[in-house]
């Protein structure tokens, strides 16, 4: 009966699945590594450090940050299975492109040649895309 | 959605300059040159700059519900110099261009 109710708790509960599990693993090895950085920074700024008055104030405010990312990771819904589907289909588009310019530049005399007219005639069919600085 | 990359996007290239210049410019100068006053304003900015990174990555990281591997990575990458620019591409790669946002 215990065990059902622990695997009950793994498949059900947000709290205790094995994904939230590593993120509570993964917010104590934060607050570890936070608080005790704040600490050691606090105490070199009252002895007179005042680059460390600068990081006493940032390393709270980290740790206040992994809380939220904690807190929201949990209640965070999982990949839908319409996303899912739309990078399915976008790493086959890519799959069949790259095996048609392939194919192209095999029949070619010159591959070289080939692969860069099949490229300029993908790029000129392809929509227009703005890249934000890429 | 959009508004979340660029925020995301910006903020990783601040982080990857700054620790760069960190790295590669401040550190020598402070130990080989012992000049101090680099490192005393890259590394405080580096650090809030970071602060920041974290926030818009946690926002891009639930907007487009990113694999928790990909937001743990999000964050480690911010600490090692240069990593930040192929994260950014990766990430782009992988939960933005397939969607169509121009």
């Amino acid at each position: 009966m215990a065990e059902g109710l622990v695997t009950r708790l793994m498949s059900v509960s947000k709290w205790f699945s094995p994904r939230a599990i590593v993120i509570h693993l993964l917010l104590l090895a934060w607050l570890g590594g936070c608080i005790a950085a704040s600490i050691w920074q606090v105490g070199r700024a009252i002895q007179g450090n005042s680059l460390s008055f600068l990081y006493s104030i940032e390393w709270p405010l980290f740790t206040v940050l992994g809380i939220l990312g904690w807190w929201a990771l949990l209640h965070l819904d999982t990949i839908s299975d319409n996303q899912i589907k739309a990078r399915a289909d976008f790493e086959a588009l890519q799959r069949q492109r790259a095996a048609e310019e392939r194919a192209r530049a095999a029949t070619e005399t010159d591959p070289e040649v080939a692969a860069y007219n099949a490229h300029l005639e993908r790029i000129s069919q392809g929509p227009k895309k703005k890249m934000w600085g890429h | 959605m959009e508004k979340a990359y660029t925020w995301y996007h910006r903020l990783s290239l601040a982080v990857g300059t700054t620790l760069m210049i960190f790295v590669f410019v401040a550190i020598p100068l402070r130990y080989f040159a012992h000049i101090h006053w680099p490192d005393m304003i890259i590394a405080p900015l580096h650090g809030y700059l970071y602060l920041g990174y974290l926030a818009a990555a946690m926002n891009f990281c639930f907007k487009f519900k990113v694999k928790l591997l990909d937001a743990v990575l999000l964050v480690l990458v911010g600490l090692v110099p240069g990593l930040v620019f192929v994260m950014d591409r990766r990430i782009f790669r992988h939960y933005v261009s397939e969607l169509g946002i121009q």
